[in-house]
């Protein structure tokens, strides 16, 4: 077994403060894996987080297999580890370039008529809102965008109808989108 | 974010939930009550949700390429190790989810180069490593010069999944047309010999999922190779990795994108997109930018359109003219069911335009806007319970077994011709190999047959007399020993013979046809059957009656019972039968036309003639044993429909002791037997007894009757069925595969059988709450039901239905309430207004209404369904099988009355 299936599995029992070494425990894991991956990638392919999040799944649970809610609590940490490394990538990158370095990544966006840059950041900032707003929302949000997983995926996880994961994505999307519009300078 | 923000974003939220899918008017009166802070938040959650392609709708990837920065490359550190057998040799390959190695032979005894692939993503969940295996066995069968062959497979110490295959070496098929300056006619040319290994693959049901230049090389000699034929799937097979698909994005299918289940469409796909980077010089535009988890797109722009990019590269000039454009893009659809049915369609057409004759692809026709929605749930279609258990219960066994009787009688006769031809000795040889010629069973009859095939080939080319007797003799044994395919192909190889006389004319077509019945091919069947009716009515020879009673056979067989009654009944009341009909013919009448009332659901009249078969069965006929048996066991059916479960035992067993005593324990009629006892004992709750017995009839075919026959597939269904019953979920779950993995070995391709067996597994999954799983598995036996026997019989208006149950439990009521009028009129049209198959339709259809129900009159629609269900239901005489709908539909009622 290990250390994070260890950890999961106190989890269960109560102590969800083992769900922070969760998280702990597979940030340097999945990001030593997306770098590796990315580096072997060849030029021009991209990479896909729904593959990162089950690669480090996979290494970490190996052959046992884990209960419903391990499941739950491995995918979340997982989806929240994969946003916190992007946020952190990308404020080394905004830091880079006030110091006169790395462009600044921003995502194109079709967002009505125009097109506009709208950058990670402040889906990051919109995220922590919808957190305050309603952290289940936020919770199916990271799981569809930082882990990639399908709304059938989440149903499955979560133990809940597709209908309702669906109607839920389209809840956060609608504020994260709308709320994205308001943080625009 | 401040509280007071933060509460108010919640109220709006809130609002926003109530005002989706609510008239515009509506809308406009509930946003003017709510106040102005409130208010601007929900227009801005409306208008965001009417967004499209915005941020949140693509996936990550471009994000985390840029990851890669200050990263360093992975050096291969494991040159020099073993793998199982295998040495490694240095890395060749590398892909997102393997890396591929050169390897040799640890042992040194053969001096082979092999590709040994190391799947780093393939994650083998609890039972995945059996289906790893099982897959393998599959792959390794597939044997063709075009297919890089499967060698070894396993799992390294750590647990990793690898694969061996041939080494080949070659270059990447776009690249090698460019290089050598292939004509367009030669690139189509060799693009043939691509599209007929696929459709090899096929028909051996291997999908290849991941079609791409990459997997497709053409070796020193010129020959095409194709990589990776199925490994995609094995990626996929792991229980972890559900979710995880295997795909090439610039080349995948869109309802690969989409997660939709995979087909032989699917390669129909990955075929076109190759194709068009043959002609075009590139993929279409915006496939390569297409990630995993994106939108499928839109249709593909014809290759004339970007060709000449192309052209002006190379030194022979192409043109792609509209007839290869319409062949691209017929191949390149969105809609599956719109494209080549097959690879083998995609190559017909591009021989035809190799030969300059018009070409099949063309514009699309008005007609596919009708069936656009059927197309759209194609490939999600679920078996109905109840084609499950009549396809594999009491009165499918029994019919078989009335036909079995009918044949030996004929055999009988026939055997006095037979031993005066100067073929005796090998029809003798041949016989014994036959388990029914035998009554006992023979393991190697499949290879003695394969044998004897050759020999024909070879020995009988200048005596066609001969050829043509030992063909219709070796086709017979095909029949019995479940290879329909083929019997088929040897009946038509005896019909292609000489001009036989009008009664040898009669025998062969309605053996050919009884073997496209057995093999589910119901038009061949058809067009056979009505064949031999009309060489026998021209001859006024030939065998009438029994022609007759065998194309009822064949009408109950494919699910057409009332058309069988109809039959049945202008048989018995015609003069000609009435005159010349023995007792023999009368009780085969007798009991065929039970079959069909039995199907129809009209047991006690079916009950009747049952009986009546029975009793006109002489005693001192030689061939009464099987007759009675057969007419025993098809009313221990029927008392099993009617819950009188002892005396169906009693009735059963009966059966079971004239079986034995005439074939022995280990023929196929006694197990068939036994396996009904089974399904009575699981009927009776006794599911641990029922699986013993099992178990051990599934022992004693596998000797028999070899590994893969078709009876072993529904024995290992009912042995699932009475684990899952007895609360043995794993076990129950494995001999769903087995029973499948059997019935795909030796069924042929589009036997609808297979697909309904999908259906039974998926519905087995959704039950043990494997949702995405069980998707899946109806998914993949659905396309087949499409194919054959086709969207309009009513076996897949059936199963429609139920596919609109599991939408239903799934609470996609849409898409439910969809399926169902689709289905409705074909039912409606196949069966009467108080059949059971009427009567969930109905239900299902209340259901999708009630839950998903918007408008009023909607509801009282719902009622009246759900009203005409329910009592159809009580009143039938199967009410006890239908506890659980009549329940439904009573709650539904009870609450849509308040």
């Amino acid at each position: 077994m290990s250390e994070i299936t260890e950890l999961l599995a106190e989890a269960r029992g109560g102590d969800t403060s083992k769900l922070d070494e969760v998280f702990d425990a597979l940030y340097p894991e999945l990001k030593r894996l997306a770098a590796a991956r990315a580096a072997a990638l060849a030029p021009g392919a991209t990479l896909n987080t729904t593959e990162l999040v089950h690669e480090t799944y996979i290494k970490v649970v190996g052959s046992s297999s884990l209960d419903a809610r391990d499941r739950r609590h491995f995918f979340a940490c997982a989806s929240k580890v994969m946003r916190e490394i992007l946020i952190d990538y990308l404020r080394a990158g905004s830091a880079a370039k006030r110091g006169g370095g790395v462009r600044p990544v921003t995502l194109p966006s079709q967002v009505g008529g125009g097109v506009l840059d709208t950058d990670l950041l402040d889906l990051h900032r919109a995220l922590d809102d919808l957190d305050q707003v309603n952290p289940k929302l936020r919770a199916v949000a990271e799981l569809r965008y930082f882990a990639g997983l399908s709304c059938e995926d989440i149903a499955e996880l979560e133990e809940c109808s597709v209908r309702t994961v669906q109607r839920n994505w389209k809840r956060a999307r609608a504020f994260l989108l709308a709320r994205l519009e308001q943080l625009r300078p | 974010m401040k509280e007071h923000e933060a509460e108010q974003w919640r109220q709006a939220d809130r609002l926003f939930q109530e005002l989706s899918g609510v008239s515009a008017e509506a809308r406009a009166m509930l946003l003017g009550e709510a106040e102005p802070a409130i208010r601007t938040k929900v227009e801005s959650l409306l208008a965001a949700d009417e967004l499209s392609n915005g941020l949140l709708d693509k996936p990550l990837d471009s994000v985390l390429a840029l990851l890669a920065d200050g990263a360093s490359a992975s050096g291969s550190a494991l040159e020099g190790r073993q793998i199982g057998r295998w040495i490694l040799e240095e890395e060749i390959g590398r892909g997102g989810s393997a890396v591929v190695y050169r390897a040799h032979r640890a042992d040194g005894s053969v001096d082979q180069q092999v590709a040994l692939k190391l799947l780093t993503l393939a994650l083998l969940g609890r039972d995945g490593a059996s289906r790893f295996e099982h897959e393998q066995q599959v792959l390794a069968r597939l044997r063709h010069p075009d297919i890089a062959t499967l060698i070894d497979g396993g799992t390294a110490e750590d647990g990793t999944p690898f694969l061996v295959t041939e080494l080949v070496d070659g270059r990447r098929l776009d690249l090698f047309c460019d290089e050598e300056g292939l004509s367009l006619q030669d690139r189509v040319r060799l693009f043939l010999s691509v599209c007929n290994a696929v459709a090899f693959a096929h028909r051996n049901l291997v999908v290849h999922r991941d079609l791409k230049p990459n997997n497709i090389l053409v070796d020193g000699d010129g020959r095409v190779r194709l990589l990776d034929f199925g490994i995609a799937k094995l990626l996929d097979a792991g229980e972890a990795t559900q979710t995880l698909r295997m795909l090439t994005p610039g080349y995948a299918a869109p309802e690969q994108l989409a997660g939709e289940p995979i087909t032989t469409a699917t390669d129909v796909f990955g075929l076109g997109i190759v194709l068009y980077k043959l002609l075009a010089g590139v993929v279409p535009e915006g496939f390569e930018s297409r990630s995993p988890a994106g939108e499928p797109g839109g249709p593909v722009r014809p290759p004339s359109a970007v060709a000449t990019k192309l052209a002006t590269n190379l030194a022979t000039k192409m043109r792609v003219d509209p007839d290869l454009d319409a062949i691209v893009l017929k191949a390149t659809r969105v809609e599956p069911e719109r494209r080549y049915v097959s690879a083998q369609e995609l190559a017909d057409d591009l021989g035809r335009w190799l030969d300059g004759r018009p070409v099949v692809a063309g514009p699309d026709r008005a007609t596919y806007r009708l069936r656009k929605f059927v197309g759209r749930h194609r490939l999600t279609v679920v078996a109905s319970c109840l084609a499950i258990f009549g396809l594999i219960g009491g009165s499918a066994l029994a019919l078989w077994q009335a036909g079995v009787a009918r044949q030996e009688s004929v055999r009988a006769r026939r055997a006095q011709s037979e031993a005066e031809s100067v073929t005796a000795f090998l029809v003798d040889t041949f016989e014994a190999a036959d388990p029914l010629g035998t009554r006992g069973g023979d393991v190697s009859a499949r290879e003695i047959v394969q044998a004897g095939v050759e020999r024909i080939d070879q020995e009988l080319t200048d005596q066609p007399l001969d050829r043509q007797r030992l063909l219709m003799v070796l086709g017979e044994v095909s029949l019995n020993l479940g290879d329909f395919d083929q019997a088929s192909e040897l009946f038509a190889a005896a019909l292609a013979g000489p001009d036989m006389e009008p009664e040898q004319l009669v025998e062969a077509l309605r053996r050919a046809a009884e073997a496209s019945s057995q093999g589910g091919d119901y038009p061949a069947a058809e067009e056979l059957f009505q064949q031999a009716i009309n060489t026998a009515d021209a001859s006024q020879g030939g065998e009438r009656i029994g022609l007759e009673l065998a194309f009822a056979s064949y009408l109950t067989n494919s699910y057409q019972n009332a058309r069988a009654e109809e039959r049945v009944r202008s048989l018995l009341a015609a003069e000609w039968f009435q005159a010349s009909a023995g007792p023999l013919d009368r009780s085969d009448a007798a009991t065929i036309l039970a079959v069909a009332l039995n199907g129809l659901g009209r047991l006690e009249e079916s009950r009747e003639w049952a009986q009546r078969g029975i009793d006109l069965v002489p005693d001192n006929e030689e061939t009464a044993g099987p007759r009675r048996a057969a007419a025993l066991s098809l009313l221990a059916g029927i008392e099993q429909e009617l819950g009188n479960l002892d005396r169906a035992e009693d009735l059963e067993r009966q059966a079971f002791e004239i079986y034995v005593a005439i074939y022995g324990e280990a023929h196929l009629l006694s197990l068939g037997s036994q396996n009904n006892l089974a399904t009575l004992l699981k009927m009776k709750g006794q599911f641990g007894e029922s699986a013993a017995l099992l178990q051990q009839v599934i022992a004693v075919q596998e000797g028999a009757l070899g590994e893969m026959h078709p009876h072993l597939a529904v024995s290992w269904f009912n042995l699932a069925e009475a684990q899952l019953l007895n609360g043995d979920l794993e076990s129950a779950l494995n001999g769903y595969r087995q029973a499948i993995a059997v019935a795909e070995a030796s069924l042929s391709a589009g036997n609808p059988r297979i697909g309904v067996y999908y259906g039974i597994y998926g519905r087995a999954l959704s039950h043990a709450g494997q949702v995405s799983r069980a998707a899946e598995a109806f998914g993949t036996g659905l396309g087949l039901l499409y194919v054959s026997p086709g969207a309009e019989h009513p076996l897949t208006a059936r199963v429609n239905v139920e596919y609109a149950a599991f939408l239903n439990d799934q609470e996609r009521f849409v898409e439910a309430q969809e399926i169902v009028a689709v289905a409705m009129p074909l039912i409606e049209a196949a069966y009467t207004a108080d059949s059971r198959e009427y009567a969930l339709a109905l239900l299902q259809q209340g259901r999708a209404l009630a839950e998903g129900r918007r408008a009023l009159e909607e509801t009282s629609q719902a009622i009246r369904a759900l009203r005409e269900s329910h009592d159809i239901l009580a009143r039938s005489a199967h009410r006890a099988r239908y506890v659980r709908e009549i329940g439904e539909a009573e709650k539904l009622l009870a609450r849509l009355g308040e």
